[in-house]
């Protein structure tokens, strides 16, 4: 049991939406290992995204606990979540989602930045900096560091995103449709990343409705309904 | 750290932010030119006035006067010794002057004791004479000095006056001694090196000529001939003659062969040498307000036009006690002589006002005491007037003002000079009872002297140019208020423009906080980015308002310059002051600087609060 990183149980989530109350997570339970490679699978409105975003403390579900590595993520308020979706979790979004103004190293700082302190930054700033320079080198960005994302391509700004995702060297990546916006050969280019990392140790966890992406996971979670149906080498 | 970089990053790179800074600039720069602007008027009026009056001014209400006033004065003297610095009386009457010149001129004569007065208020600063040559200036009779050669051949004035320019000299600055010196009327650059030869020869080449024709106020009259003498050359011309000095490439042709400050009249020809003199019969002296006997030039410096020591005619119109403008004495007459001129730089002051002797005056208009003759109804006797009938009571002398300056320690602020004032009035009550008493037995007397000592009031100065410097003061809260008003409209588009701001970067913000950004964090982006706004708006716009403030009388002769008289924001007749005031206070910069610091903070803070409120989930979910 102490091999469980992460686990959620009986998540439930509903949305207004107008006058209907949408419930888009019904019960849901799952639980992660360390370094394991996790595809969630579902139609559009499944409810995986949701799921991707309660798991990684970016939302709060109605009911239900996730643990992180046994300490419950909702418990601390927001202020504990903020620092776990800084150190803890790392972000991978479908739409790339860099900010437009700052270059490559600089986007892939932005979590260092938020979790430092101006002091802490002045005398880490060094170390901060090579490591961010050291995934982007391994993502193949090298050449890019001043670029600005709108002069990189689609699949040259996914890698910068995953590059911030894992710049604080977070135990859990999370990976909402991380190709989704590719076309098939960059796509699978950044799965190839992923499954990579994962042989580096990384627990990730990716949502997608593409079963040629799922299969890339160790494992596979389909939802439909709000509901976990199959599973796959568990 | 991500919000100071962001905060710095936003700032650079979005031009928008650029236009609510240059909105916080131009307001901050506004409100400090306004609050200086009038700020350093209202000092002004408030200083001047001051200056003219002392701390306290008993005064009448009527322009007989009041009598009392040396047994208050020596009362008040002994039992506030600590708190009265001195007491001195005044007379303000009005007459009309006469130049030598024929011109006359409407007066507001004040009769005044020289030293006193000096010790009362500012009079002595605004002496021009008396600051080159001090101790020269007084009321009592004395003749006119004339320029004239010495037996070593320089020009000079009588010894007198020499030694106190000296002592002058020994103490002035470098710049005191500049501005003292500047006193030439025609400066034209030299352009070919004959010139000095031509004048050697003692003869003036054409170009030469034609330059200095042109120069000259009436070319025609200008009758130039080149003489020389000693080391210098002297321009004749019809109305006499002027020096011709080289200095730095430049030719000054001098009013005057004695080039130190003032204006003093000289011998007919430089040539043949004359001893400096005092010439002329003694006739009292005068002291006339500087805007009265000097023309203003356009650079705000004055062009004296009248010789130091001239005679002029001063004309009175002398009160009886009753008011009534006397009718045995006619309209009194008194030659005096032009011994100095006063500026306290209100224009309304210097254009009108002329300083004569407190006894001289007092004496001149009937304000001495005399005997009542008990018959004699209505046009009373002066003193001097023979001695030989002492049966009737004795009216006292009277004046219209006393003048009064306390201790600098009672002065510090309104509540005690009111709690001296208080005092002064109480024993002026005291004072004027007690002769009241003593008049007991004179009915017609303590009659004449009812009407004025009820009309006697003991205000501070302040009090005494109320309505003045009210007047001044609500004009300054009023603009700066109304021009604060405008600044709000600065706020509301620091306001707009972040709210804009975050409106289009919600997505953004959704990713900061993805990565783990606090709602505060968040929020405290766009306040550092309001505040830096203000900050760099601030700074800007308090740098160009003090600069516009410093530099304002010059920007206003540009304008002059390019657009001739009509150009002319600041009249000195209209505004009192010759210079428009260009004086910064720290504190009002400050101040202001600090205001749009906050205005900016205060403007951003709804967007700040927006931002804080983003949701991420929601943020992020659309491309």
């Amino acid at each position: 049991m102490s091999d469980v990183i992460l686990s959620a149980s009986g998540l439930n989530k509903s949305y207004q939406l107008g006058s209907a109350v949408i419930r888009v997570l019904k019960g849901v339970s799952i639980s992660l290992r360390h370094g394991e490679f996790v595809a969630v699978m579902g139609a559009s409105g499944s409810g995986k995204s949701t799921l991707l975003h309660l798991l990684g403390a970016l939302d709060v579900p109605d009911s239900g606990t996730v643990r992180f590595e046994g300490r419950d993520v909702f418990a601390g308020g927001n202020a504990q979540r903020d620092r776990l979706r800084n150190a803890t979790f790392g972000f991978v979004f479908q739409f790339y989602h860099l900010l437009p103004e700052l270059n490559v190293l600089e986007n892939v700082l932005l979590p260092c930045m938020v979790g430092n302190g101006v002091l802490a930054w002045l005398s880490r700033r060094g170390e901060l900096r090579r490591h961010a320079r050291d995934l982007l080198e391994r993502l193949g960005l090298a050449e890019r560091l001043k670029h600005r994302p709108s002069e990189l391509s689609g699949g040259e700004r996914q890698r910068v995103a995953i590059a911030r995702a894992l710049a604080n060297r977070p135990p859990v990546l999370l990976a909402d449709e991380p190709t989704g916006n590719l076309d098939a050969a960059t796509g699978k280019e950044i799965l190839s990343v992923l499954k990579t990392l994962n042989q580096e140790g990384q627990t990730i966890v990716m949502v997608t409705h593409d079963p040629q992406v799922a299969a890339a996971a160790h494992r596979i979670v389909s939802l439909v309904d709000g509901r976990i149906v199959t599973k796959k080498g568990d | 750290m991500y919000k100071l970089f962001l905060c710095l990053r936003y700032l650079r790179k979005r031009l928008i932010a650029v236009f609510a800074m240059l909105a916080v600039w131009l307001c901050v720069a506004m409100v400090l030119i306004v609050m200086s602007v009038m700020g350093g008027f209202l000092d002004m009026v408030r200083d001047r006035s001051r200056g003219m009056l002392g701390d306290l001014v008993v005064e009448s209400a009527t322009l007989q006067g009041f009598p009392f006033y040396q047994e208050f004065i020596d009362e008040v003297k002994t039992r506030m010794p600590g708190e009265v610095v001195e007491a001195t009386p005044v007379i303000i009457t009005y007459g009309v002057l006469r130049f030598s010149n024929s011109q006359t001129k409407p007066v507001q004569v004040v009769g005044i004791r020289l030293e006193e007065t000096y010790r009362v208020n500012d009079f002595k600063s605004g002496l021009f004479y008396e600051k080159y040559y001090p101790g020269t200036t007084r009321f009592d009779s004395q003749a006119q000095p004339a320029v004239g050669l010495t037996r070593e051949g320089h020009y000079a004035l009588p010894p007198e006056l020499e030694a106190a320019r000296r002592q002058w000299e020994a103490t002035a600055s470098r710049q005191e001694f500049n501005d003292a010196w500047r006193y030439p009327l025609f400066q034209f650059p030299l352009e070919a090196k004959s010139y000095p030869r031509q004048l050697n020869r003692g003869e003036l080449g054409p170009e030469l000529r034609a330059a200095i024709t042109a120069y000259l106020p009436l070319p025609e009259q200008v009758e130039v001939g080149v003489a020389r003498k000693g080391k210098k050359w002297v321009l004749r011309h019809r109305f006499g003659w002027d020096t011709i000095r080289l200095e730095d490439g430049k030719l000054i042709i001098g009013r005057s062969p004695y080039a130190g400050p003032g204006y003093y009249s000289q011998p007919a020809s430089p040539v043949e040498g004359v001893e400096p003199v005092w010439s002329g019969r003694p006739l009292p002296g005068i002291i006339m307000g500087t805007d009265l006997c000097a023309e203003r030039l356009r650079s705000g410096e004055f062009e004296r036009v009248h010789y130091r020591g001239e005679q002029v005619q001063l004309t009175l119109v002398p009160f009886s006690d009753t008011g009534i403008i006397e009718r045995a004495t006619g309209m009194p007459s008194k030659l005096m002589r032009y011994v100095d001129d006063c500026r306290t730089g209100v224009y309304e002051i210097d254009s009108m006002s002329a300083y004569v002797d407190f006894d001289l005056l007092q004496d001149t208009v009937n304000m001495t005491s005399y005997v009542l003759t008990r018959t004699d109804e209505e046009p009373a006797e002066p003193a001097s007037a023979p001695a030989s009938a002492p049966a009737g009571p004795v009216m006292p002398a009277r004046t219209t003002q006393v003048q009064i300056k306390l201790a600098p320690a009672l002065t510090r602020t309104r509540e005690d000079i009111i709690a001296a004032r208080n005092r002064v009035h109480d024993l002026w009550r005291e004072v004027s009872e007690r002769k009241k008493a003593e008049l007991r037995d004179a009915p017609e007397v303590l009659a004449r002297i009812e009407g004025p000592l009820r009309w006697v009031r003991v205000q501070t100065w302040e009090e005494k140019q109320a309505r003045f410097i009210a007047a001044v003061e609500k004009e300054k809260y009023l603009v700066t208020f109304l021009f604060g008003i405008i600044s709000v409209v600065a706020v509301l588009l620091v306001g707009v423009i972040f709210y804009m701001i975050v409106q289009q970067k919600t997505r953004d913000i959704g990713i900061i906080k993805s990565v783990g950004a606090t709602s505060a964090g968040v929020a405290g982006i766009f306040l550092g980015y309001g505040a830096a706004v203000g900050v760099v708006g601030g700074a800007l716009g308090t740098a160009t308002g003090a600069l516009v403030v410093w530099f304002i009388n010059d920007i206003q002769d540009l304008l002059i310059s390019i657009g001739g008289q009509g150009a002319q924001v600041w009249n000195p007749e209209v505004y009192n002051f010759d210079k428009i005031p260009n004086v910064v206070k720290p504190l009002d910069a400050a101040g202001v600087y600090v205001v749009a610091i906050a205005a900016s903070v205060i403007g951003s803070l709804l967007a700040a609060w927006k931002a804080s409120r983003v949701w991420p989930v929601e943020a992020l979910r659309y491309e």
